[in-house]
C-alpha cells in the first residue's frame, strides 16, 4: 500500500469517525495521531512566513517533535513540491501557502498536495475555509507616516492615482507576489463599488478606458509608478521611518505594526473608501507522499489551536480561521467578520482565470 | 644490440599530409646515426615511433627478432619495454626533482635498492662530470649541465640504444662543440647505437657515422657523412648538406656555365635539369683573359681560415670558398675553373645524374 | 603513390589489438571519453531540460488555455517574442541588457587597463598592496556593492531612513540612485578586477625588448603605449571582453537591487520575476535567449583563438618592465586615482556593511547609537557570534563550496590533461568548449534545470535533491570553466615531454600522475580549486532554488535574514563571506606565489 492510499484511507476513516462517534472517541483518535506523529519524530514545513520557526518551537516543546520550517515564497515552494512529488523524492510534509488560485488549479488537481481538515476541529471552522483549508487570515492595510501627518492624508483609494501621489505608493510587486494579483481580481469583482466611490468623491462620473472601474483603477495605479517590493519589512520601515518631510503611503501587512516600537517607526492605518486593505488567507496543505504524514497532520491540528496560531495572532493583523480563538486585543477589529467588506477578498477560481490578463494590464501600464 | 629495421612505416596526423611516408630503412648496430632534415620532414616522428611514443598507422618496426610494432600482427611493445633511452630537445628534466632524483627515477621504477641506486648515480655522475651536483635542482644548473643530467637520466637504465632529439639545439656555440665531443666520447666508450635527430647539417657531418637525410616523410639518402657530401643522391641532399650551401642553377639559365658543367661531368646537357657547384669547387684565378669563365668579385668574407667570395656571374650570384687569399679585389673580374668532384647535375625529378667516369 | 591498398590494410584482429595498446598507452583517450560523456550529460542535459520546459504547457496554463499539462506549445515563445507583452517581457529588457552589458564592460576594461598600467608600469605608491586590494571587489558577493550603493545614494523615491548623502544634506536625483547609471557603475566595479588581473598578466608577459626597440627609435611613452603595448594587448582585451560580457549578461543582484525601484528590467531580472511569479515557460524562453548569447560568444571565442594567434607574443626574456618614474605631481594624482578606485569599489561597500551592523537604529549616525549588539546578541536575540544559523550556514558553505572546489580542481586538471594529450582531435575541442559552456549559462536557469533533472534517480545517479550532493554537483558543473581553463593552460605550459620522459623510463600512469604531473601542476591545482571555492562561497542565484532546510549556505542564510527583517545579520553574513574569501585568496597567493589571473585563462 503506498503512502498516498494510506493517507487517503486514514482521512476517510477520520472523517467518518468525527461525523458519527462521540467526543470521547475523537480524543482517542487524537491520541493515536499523537503517538504515530511522535514515532515519525519530525516534520518538514515550507512556509510563507518566517514565524513558522516560532510555531515549530512551540510544537516541539509540546509534543517533542522537531519542526524543520523554512520560509519560502509560494513560487519557491511550488517549484520544490512539484519537483519533489514528481520525482518521488519528497522531503517536505506540509506547506503554508498564500496562492489559493494555484492551489485549486494546479496543486490539488495535480495531486501534489492534499487537503486535510483535522477531524476534531471540523465543526469549528467555517465551511468556506475548509476546502482548501485556511488556517490564517492576514490583513494588509494602507498605512501612513504618523510623524508627518496627524491623520491619513487620503480618504479614498482613487486619490492614489492622482499626480500628487505618483511614485509615492509603496506596495508589493505584482510580478513577484501573487497576493497583489489576488487583490486586483477582487477589485475587478468590486468594480461597481469603485465607480460609485469615484463619483461620490470627485462629484463626477468615472471615464472608463477599460472594461470596468476595477481595471481602470489598476491601470491608473500602474501608471502612477508605485515603488515595488518583494518583502514588506523594508516597505513598512520606509513608510514609517522618522524624519521624512514627504513620506509615502504603503500597503503592507498590518502585522508590521508590531515593529513600531522595536524599530521606532511612525506608522498608522488609513481608513479608505471603498476598501481599506486586503484580507489574505493562508492555506495549509499536506504534501502527497509526505515522509511524516502523521506529524504533518498533528502540526496542522496544532496550528488551528490557540497556542499553535499565536506566533501570528499574538501580534496585530492576523486572525485564525478558527473563530473560537481570540486575536490580539489591539486589532482595529476583534475578528475577521467585524472588518466587514472593508477588505478585499478574492475568489480563487476567478483569479486563476484572470491572473495573466491582470498581470499583463499591470505590466503594460507600469512604465 | 642487433640492427633496427623499419619496414613500410607510415604515419599520418589528422587529415594532413603524411608525416612519415612508407619508410623502409635499416639502422646498423653500433653506429652513430643521424636523421637529418628540415623541420617537418618526419625525422622526429620517426624517432618517436622507434621510442614507442607514437604508433605508426602501418608497417613494422623491429630490433633483431624483437618486434616493436607490427600492423600485420597487431603487436605493439610498450615504450618502457623497448630498453632504450630517449633525450628530449627540451631535456624534459623534472623541475621539482633534484638532479639525483631525476637521474635515478628510472631505477626507482625498477624498484632498485637504495644502495645500488646511489652506486649507479655515482658512476654516472663521474662519467658525465656531475659530481657534487646531485642535490641541486635543474633550474640551478647551466644549459650544459642540464643536458648532461638528461643524458645521465637516460643512461641510468639503458645504454644499448639511445635516441636523441635535437640534443644540442639549446646550447650556445662553444658548449655545442664541447658537447659534440662529449657525445662522441660516450658513444665510443659505451659502444651503443645512437640515433639522433637534427636539422643542423654541420652537427650531422661532424658527429654521425651514418647520415639519413629525410624530406617530406621520405628518405632521400643514407650513407656515411663524406659519401653523402661527395655524392648527394638528389638535389635536395646536395643543397641541404654543406656550408656555405651548394650554388644551384637551372640548366637553361646560364648556358656557358651549364655547358662547362656538362663537359666536366662528361654527360649530355640535355638530361640535366639543374646543376650545383660546391663553393670549394670553384677555383679563382687573377688571370681572367685565358679563362673560359669569368666573374666579377662582389663581396669578400674572411672567416679566418678561409675566404667566402661572392661572385656575380651573368646576373646571378654564386659563392666560392677558398683557403687562399682572393686573387683580386672587390669589383674586379676573376677567372673561374671548376673542380670535377664538386660539381653535380640533377634530372627533372631531382635525382643525381650519374657521371661518366 | 605506389603503396598498395592491400599492403596498408591490416587484419581486423591486429587492428583491435593495436587499438587496445593505443588505449593502454594513451590514458588521455579513456579520460577524454569519460569526461566527454559526463560533461555532455551534466552540461547539455540541463540545457535540453530548459528547452523542454519552454515548449510544454504548465498545469496552470493548461487549465487556463484548455490544453493538457505537458502539451507541446509555442505559446511561451510567442508571448516572449511577438505578443503585445513582448515589449515589456523581452525587447525592452533586451535593449537594457545589451546597453548595460556594453557600457559596464567598456568601463570595466578601461578601469582594468588603466589600473593595470599604473600598478605594473609606474612608481605609484603602494603598488604591491594595490595588486591585491584591487581584486577585493571580485571577492565580495555581487549584491554587496549594489547594497552599499543604495545605502549611500538612496533618495526619497524609496522613502524610509535617509541615505548617507541625504543625511549630509544632498539629495541624489533618481538617475544617480536607481536604474541604468548605478547598475552600470556597480557592474563595472564588480567586474573590473577580471580586467585588471588579465591586463596585469598580459603586460608582465610582453617582452620588454619590444618596448626598448621603440625607445631606441625615439618613441615617447605615450606613443609606446598607443602603438606598441595596447595593440599587443588585443588578445587579452578580447578575452576580457568575452568574460565580462558573459558575466554582465546573466548578472542578477545589482539590477535587482538598483533597477526594481524604478522598474528598470534586464533579461536576468525579467527571468527571475517570471520564475518567481509562476511562469516557468516564459522564464525558460528567456534562459534560452541568454544561453544563445552565451553560445554565440563561445563561437566568437573559438573564432578569435583561431584568428588572433598571430598576435600572441612570443615569450621574451621576461625582464620586469622598467617602471616609469612619474613626476611628483603625476605620481600623487595617479596614486590617488588608483587608491580611490579601491576605496570606492572595495573598502566602501565593506564599511557600509560594517556600519549597518554597528548601528542599533539604522540611518541614525550618532555615537550613542553605536553598539556591538548585533554581533554578540541582545534581548534574547542571537548575534552573529552566537547565532546557530550562521554557524551552520558557515559550516555548510565551507563543506559544499570546499567539496565542489576540490572535485572541480581535479576535474579541471583532468580536462586539461585530456585536451592537451589529445590535441588536434575533435574530442579535445569538444571537451574544451563544453567544459566552458556553463560559464555562459545564467545560474538560475541552470539551477532550475538541475532540479528537474536530478530530483529523480537518473541511471547511476541517485535522486540527489535534499542532499548536499546536488548543491555540490551543480557547483562543480557551473565552476568547471574556471578550473578547466586553468587546467588547460597549465598543461599546455608543461607540455607532454616531462610525462613522456617518465613513460620511457618505465613509469606507469599512476606513477606519472603522482610523481611527475601532480607535483608539476600543484600551483595550477590550487588555482583550479580556489577559484571555484571563491565563487561557491559567493553564489546565490544558483543555490537559492536548491537549498533545503539543513543545507542553508551563508548566502541563502543572508537572504533569509533579510526576509526576517534582520538586515544587520544579513550584512554581517555578507561580511563573513567576504572575509573568508579574502583569507582564501591570501592563502592562495602565499602558497602558489602567483595571482588569480592564471586561473581566469589570461
Amino acid at each position: 500500500m503506498n503512502i498516498r492510499m494510506c493517507l487517503a484511507s486514514f482521512g476517510l476513516a477520520a472523517t467518518v469517525a468525527s461525523a458519527t462517534i462521540p467526543a470521547q472517541a475523537q480524543t482517542a483518535d487524537i491520541d493515536k495521531l499523537i503517538a504515530a506523529a511522535k514515532a515519525e519524530g519530525s516534520v518538514v514545513a515550507y512556509w510563507m512566513s518566517a514565524r513558522i520557526a516560532n510555531a515549530g518551537a512551540g510544537f516541539a516543546a509540546k509534543y517533542g517533535i522537531k519542526v524543520l520550517g523554512t520560509k519560502m515564497t509560494d513560487a519557491e515552494s511550488t517549484e520544490k513540491v512539484v519537483r519533489e512529488v514528481e520525482s518521488g523524492n519528497v522531503q517536505v510534509d506540509i506547506i503554508g501557502y498564500d496562492d489559493g488560485p494555484r492551489l485549486i488549479t494546479e496543486m490539488i488537481p495535480g495531486k501534489y498536495v492534499e487537503n486535510y481538515v483535522p477531524p476534531g476541529l471540523k465543526d469549528a471552522i467555517p465551511e468556506a475555509s475548509r476546502n482548501p483549508l485556511i488556517y490564517l487570515w492576514q490583513v494588509s492595510i494602507f498605512g501612513y507616516n504618523t510623524e508627518r501627518y496627524d491623520k491619513c492624508p487620503i480618504t479614498n483609494v482613487w486619490q492614489l492615482t492622482e499626480p500628487k501621489w505618483a511614485g509615492k505608493l509603496h506596495m508589493f510587486d505584482p510580478r513577484l507576489r501573487s497576493m497583489q494579483i489576488q487583490a486586483f481580481s477582487a477589485m475587478e469583482d468590486r468594480a461597481d463599488e469603485l465607480a460609485a466611490s469615484y463619483e461620490k468623491f470627485y462629484g463626477k462620473p468615472l471615464k472608463l478606458t477599460q472594461a470596468n472601474a476595477g481595471l481602470e483603477f489598476i491601470k491608473r495605479l500602474a501608471a502612477s509608478r508605485p515603488v515595488l517590493y518583494n518583502e514588506d519589512v523594508e516597505l513598512a520601515a520606509n513608510v514609517g521611518a522618522r524624519g521624512q518631510s514627504d513620506p509615502p503611503i504603503g500597503i503592507y501587512t498590518l502585522g508590521r505594526h508590531r515593529e513600531i516600537k522595536e524599530k521606532n517607526l511612525a506608522l498608522g492605518m488609513c481608513r479608505l473608501e471603498p476598501f481599506q486593505g486586503i484580507n489574505q488567507p493562508t492555506y495549509i496543505q499536506i504534501v502527497a507522499g509526505a515522509p511524516h504524514p502523521n506529524a504533518a497532520k498533528l502540526f496542522a491540528h496544532y496550528l488551528l489551536t490557540q497556542e499553535g496560531v499565536s506566533p501570528w495572532t499574538k501580534d496585530v493583523g492576523a486572525y485564525s480561521s478558527n473563530p473560537t480563538l481570540s486575536a490580539n486585543p489591539d486589532n482595529p477589529y476583534p475578528n475577521v467578520s467585524a472588518w466587514g467588506n472593508s477588505l478585499l477578498v478574492s475568489d480563487n477560481a476567478h483569479v486563476a482565470k484572470r491572473r495573466q490578463d491582470l498581470l499583463d494590464l499591470w505590466i503594460a501600464n507600469n512604465r | 644490440m642487433p640492427d633496427i629495421r623499419l619496414t613500410s612505416v607510415t604515419k599520418t596526423y589528422g587529415d594532413k599530409s603524411r608525416a612519415v611516408d612508407d619508410l623502409t630503412v635499416t639502422f646498423a648496430s653500433g653506429e652513430f646515426i643521424c636523421l637529418l632534415g628540415p623541420s617537418g620532414c618526419g625525422k622526429t616522428t620517426t624517432l618517436r615511433m622507434i621510442a614507442g611514443l607514437e604508433m605508426p598507422d602501418s608497417g613494422e618496426i623491429s630490433v633483431g627478432d624483437k618486434i616493436f610494432f607490427s600492423s600485420q600482427s597487431g603487436q605493439f611493445l610498450r615504450p618502457e619495454k623497448r630498453e632504450l633511452g630517449l633525450m628530449f630537445q627540451s631535456y624534459a628534466l623534472w623541475p621539482h626533482m633534484s638532479v639525483e632524483q631525476n637521474i635515478v627515477f628510472g631505477l626507482d621504477m625498477k624498484h632498485m635498492p637504495a644502495a645500488k641506486k646511489a652506486e649507479r648515480f655515482a658512476e654516472l655522475a663521474k662519467l658525465l662530470h656531475l659530481e657534487g651536483l646531485g642535490g641541486r635542482f635543474p633550474r640551478e644548473l647551466s644549459g650544459g649541465q642540464q643536458q648532461r643530467v638528461a643524458l645521465a637520466r637516460m643512461l641510468a637504465v639503458s645504454s644499448n640504444l639511445l635516441l636523441l632529439d635535437e640534443p644540442l639545439s639549446n646550447l650556445d656555440a662553444s658548449l655545442r662543440l664541447e658537447m659534440r665531443a662529449e657525445l662522441k666520447r660516450l658513444h665510443h666508450a659505451l659502444g651503443c647505437t645512437v640515433i639522433f635527430v637534427t636539422h643542423d647539417q654541420l652537427e650531422a657531418m661532424t658527429m654521425a657515422t651514418s647520415i639519413t637525410v629525410m624530406n617530406n616523410g621520405r628518405i632521400e639518402q643514407q650513407g656515411a657523412p663524406m659519401d653523402v657530401y661527395r655524392r648527394p643522391a638528389s638535389r635536395f641532399v646536395a643543397k641541404f648538406v654543406g656550408s656555405p650551401p651548394m650554388n644551384m642553377f637551372k640548366a637553361g639559365e646560364l648556358p656557358l656555365l651549364s655547358g662547362e658543367v656538362a663537359r666536366t661531368l662528361g654527360i649530355s646537357a640535355a638530361g640535366m635539369e639543374t646543376f650545383g657547384i660546391r663553393p670549394e669547387a670553384i677555383r679563382l684565378s687573377a688571370d681572367c683573359d685565358s679563362a673560359v669563365l669569368r666573374a666579377r668579385v662582389d663581396t669578400i668574407q674572411p672567416t679566418g681560415a678561409d675566404w667566402i667570395v661572392g661572385l656575380v656571374f651573368g646576373n646571378r650570384q654564386l659563392f666560392a670558398l677558398t683557403s687562399e687569399m682572393p686573387p683580386r679585389d672587390i669589383g674586379a673580374h676573376v677567372g673561374i675553373a671548376l673542380k670535377a668532384d664538386g660539381v653535380h647535375a640533377f634530372d627533372k625529378t631531382g635525382v643525381a645524374v650519374e657521371r661518366v667516369s | 603513390m605506389t603503396t598498395l591498398v592491400g599492403a596498408t590494410r591490416t587484419p581486423l584482429r591486429a587492428r583491435l589489438r593495436l587499438f587496445g595498446s593505443r588505449l593502454a598507452c594513451e590514458p588521455g583517450h579513456l579520460i577524454g571519453v569519460a569526461l566527454a560523456i559526463a560533461l555532455a550529460y551534466l552540461v547539455l542535459a540541463p540545457m535540453l531540460a530548459v528547452l523542454g520546459s519552454s515548449t510544454q504547457l504548465t498545469r496552470m496554463d493548461a487549465a487556463r488555455l484548455g490544453g493538457r499539462h505537458g502539451d507541446l506549445t509555442l505559446a511561451y515563445f510567442e508571448r516572449v517574442f511577438t505578443s503585445p507583452m513582448s515589449d515589456h517581457i523581452f525587447w525592452t529588457p533586451l535593449a537594457n541588457t545589451l546597453s548595460v552589458a556594453a557600457m559596464a564592460t567598456a568601463l570595466a576594461v578601461v578601469f582594468g587597463v588603466v589600473l593595470a598600467a599604473l600598478v605594473t608600469s609606474t612608481n605609484i605608491w603602494g603598488r604591491k598592496a594595490l595588486g591585491f586590494l584591487l581584486i577585493i571587489p571580485y571577492m565580495l558577493p555581487s549584491q554587496a556593492i549594489a547594497t552599499a550603493w543604495i545605502t549611500v545614494f538612496k533618495n526619497r523615491r524609496t522613502a524610509g531612513p535617509a541615505g548617507v548623502l541625504e543625511a549630509l544634506g544632498f539629495s541624489p536625483p533618481d538617475w544617480l540612485a536607481y536604474g541604468q547609471f548605478p547598475i552600470v557603475i556597480c557592474l563595472a566595479l564588480s567586474y573590473f578586477p577580471f580586467a585588471f588581473l588579465l591586463f596585469s598578466n598580459g603586460l608582465n608577459k610582453i617582452d620588454t625588448q619590444l618596448e626598448e626597440a621603440a625607445v631606441t627609435l625615439g618613441a615617447r611613452t605615450r606613443t609606446i603605449w598607443v602603438r606598441i603595448l595596447l595593440p599587443l594587448l588585443i588578445p587579452t582585451t578580447m578575452s576580457v571582453l568575452l568574460l565580462t560580457v558573459a558575466r554582465t549578461l546573466g548578472t542578477f543582484a545589482a539590477p535587482y537591487v538598483l533597477g526594481t525601484p524604478v522598474g528598470y528590467t534586464l533579461l536576468s531580472t525579467s527571468l527571475y520575476s517570471h520564475l518567481r511569479s509562476g511562469a516557468p515557460g516564459v522564464a525558460a524562453v528567456l534562459a534560452i535567449v541568454l544561453a544563445v548569447f552565451g553560445i554565440a560568444m563561445l563561437a566568437f571565442d573559438v573564432w578569435m583563438v583561431r584568428n588572433w594567434q598571430r598576435f600572441v607574443t612570443v615569450g621574451g626574456k621576461g625582464d620586469k618592465r622598467q617602471r616609469a618614474k612619474l613626476r611628483p605631481m603625476a605620481r600623487i594624482t595617479q596614486t590617488a586615482l588608483a587608491w580611490t578606485v579601491f576605496l570606492v569599489a572595495a573598502l566602501g561597500p565593506l564599511l557600509v556593511m560594517l556600519q549597518s551592523t554597528l548601528l542599533r537604529e539604522p540611518g541614525v549616525f550618532r555615537l550613542d547609537n553605536v553598539s556591538l549588539a548585533y554581533w554578540f546578541g541582545f534581548a534574547g536575540q542571537p548575534g552573529v557570534f552566537t547565532s546557530p544559523e550562521i554557524f551552520w550556514a558557515l559550516f555548510n558553505s565551507l563543506t559544499i563550496a570546499g567539496t565542489a572546489a576540490i572535485i572541480c580542481g581535479v576535474l579541471g586538471l583532468a580536462v586539461g590533461y585530456a585536451v592537451v594529450r589529445l590535441q588536434g582531435s575533435w574530442l579535445s575541442g569538444f571537451l574544451r568548449q563544453v567544459s566552458f559552456l556553463p560559464y555562459l549559462m545564467p545560474g538560475m536557469a541552470f539551477a532550475a534545470a538541475f532540479l528537474t533533472l536530478f530530483a529523480v534517480r537518473r541511471g547511476p545517479i541517485p535522486a540527489l535533491y535534499g542532499s548536499i550532493s546536488l548543491l555540490v554537483l551543480v557547483m562543480v558543473v557551473t565552476y568547471l570553466p574556471y578550473a578547466s581553463r586553468s587546467g588547460i593552460s597549465a598543461m599546455m605550459q608543461v607540455g607532454r615531454e616531462p610525462e613522456e620522459a617518465g613513460v620511457v623510463l618505465g613509469a606507469g600512469f599512476f606513477a606519472r600522475m603522482l610523481r611527475i604531473i601532480g607535483p608539476l601542476q600543484k600551483t595550477a591545482l590550487v588555482t583550479a580549486i580556489i577559484l571555484p571555492f571563491i565563487s561557491g562561497m559567493k553564489e546565490l542565484s544558483l543555490v537559492v532554488m536548491l537549498v533545503t532546510p539543513g543545507t542553508e549556505m551563508l548566502t541563502t542564510q543572508s537572504l533569509r535574514f533579510l526576509d526576517y527583517g534582520f538586515t544587520q545579520l544579513a550584512n554581517a553574513t555578507v561580511l563573513i563571506i567576504g572575509i573568508v574569501v579574502m583569507l582564501m585568496v591570501l592563502l592562495l597567493q602565499r602558497v602558489t606565489k602567483s595571482n588569480l589571473a592564471g586561473g581566469l585563462g589570461g
